[in-house]
């Protein structure tokens, strides 16, 4: 399979779910777009999660995994349905109370010299999958590499680890003061 | 003991996700055993087999959407949904936080791992009323209620009851034996593992 028919199929599971919108939005950095992925639309349907969990723990499955991590709260199912499938634990970490960095409960198992699988819905600058793998590496454990669902950098890594995303989409962004769709007239919508 | 508990308290016990000692679960609020089912929902295998537990207590309930309120249990609720081929959602993902609706219609099983005072479950409650669900009834995996039975007139399925006391710090049998305190769910220092 090409790069594009795994990238049609994540597409055609995000538009059966609804979880890809088009329309008119106003994007987080003050710029529009036509088109909107809400991940945690995907993921409240248990087969179309374990869809991609098993599509990334395919990417993954010659190597040496002891774990799989995924930062709350994007990455929690997606590292769930991942280690299923690779048959390994699955962690999560969250955002500490103070301060921008994350931690793993204590609770969780991280010993010295693990190899882990870092996971992400959404990976724009790859910020909080950072923190997470930040966090586990903290533990002495080894990133072995990093899988989103959609990778919106266009191909370009923001990580230092091997990466594999099941879906690699440009989405267009739009400078407000000239946008074809405010031009048109589309009602714009805050996400 | 139901077949849900004889199943819930070895893998429970077993993965060190019960633990006895001195935990503060709260500002002022001492207990002498806890539950941290990260422990165990962190092996797959195991994690499913405490969803089945639960399962089978909570299959008859009329529901078609599976939330939890915590991530913790976000785990359990996942499997609960796959096992019920029900919709599921948690509170505080970016979408539900402040325009999410429900499903017109939606009926919901609540889902927490530990319920102590089931204050989580009342919050859930309205927070899913407010978004046009109606609670079906609550399934938790352990219920540490001094009473069992109905939470708010909603009915509580517990996949295993254990009671427990909670003391204020000067009437704590652990804090006059000198036990050390852990400190437990909240402020967790940063960067630590």
């Amino acid at each position: 399979m090409t790069e594009g028919a795994a990238s049609m199929d994540i597409l055609e599971t995000y538009r059966r779910t609804g979880a890809m919108r088009t329309g008119h939005f106003l994007l987080a950095s003050g710029g529009h777009t036509d088109r909107f992925f809400q991940s945690a639309t995907v993921m409240q349907f248990p087969d179309a999660a374990q869809t991609l969990g098993r599509a990334i723990a395919e990417k993954w499955a010659e190597e040496a995994i002891d774990f799989v991590i995924g930062p709350a709260m994007g990455g929690v199912v997606l590292a769930a349905v991942t280690a299923q499938f690779l048959g390994v634990r699955a962690l999560f970490a969250e955002k500490a109370a103070h301060g921008e960095s994350m931690f793993i409960r204590p609770g969780m198992t991280v010993r010295q010299g693990e190899r882990f699988l870092a996971v992400e819905d959404v990976v724009t600058t790859g910020g909080s999958v950072t923190k997470a793998i930040r966090a586990a590496e903290a533990a002495g454990a080894v990133c072995v590499g990093v899988s989103s669902v959609i990778d919106r950098n266009d191909g370009a890594t923001p990580f230092a680890y091997p990466y594999r995303p099941l879906a690699t989409l440009t989405v267009i962004t739009y400078d407000p003061e000239d946008c074809p769709l405010c031009r048109r007239g589309v009602p714009l919508e805050k996400i | 003991m139901t077949p849900a508990t004889s199943e819930l308290r070895p893998l429970l016990g077993e993965t060190g996700a019960y633990r006895e000692g001195h935990f503060e679960i709260a500002e002022g609020q001492h207990v002498l055993s806890y539950y941290s089912c990260e422990r165990l929902f962190q092996y797959p295998a195991l994690a499913s087999r405490a969803a089945d537990a639960l399962y089978r207590a909570v299959s008859g309930v009329d529901a078609d959407f599976v939330f939890t309120p915590s991530i913790s249990a976000l785990t359990l609720a996942f499997e609960l949904a796959r096992r019920t081929s029900w919709q599921f959602a948690v509170h505080a993902l970016p979408f539900t936080s402040s325009s999410y609706r429900f499903p017109e219609g939606t009926r919901v099983l609540v889902v927490e791992d530990v319920v102590v005072s089931g204050r989580s479950l009342a919050h859930a409650r309205a927070w899913c009323g407010e978004r046009g669900a109606e609670v079906a009834a609550y399934g938790v995996l352990v219920d540490r209620r001094p009473e069992e039975g109905d939470l708010g007139g909603i009915r509580l399925i517990a996949g295993l009851r254990d009671p427990v006391r909670v003391f204020v710090p000067d009437a704590c049998p652990a804090c006059r034996d000198a036990v050390p305190l852990v400190r437990v769910e909240r402020n967790y220092p940063e960067g630590s593992a």
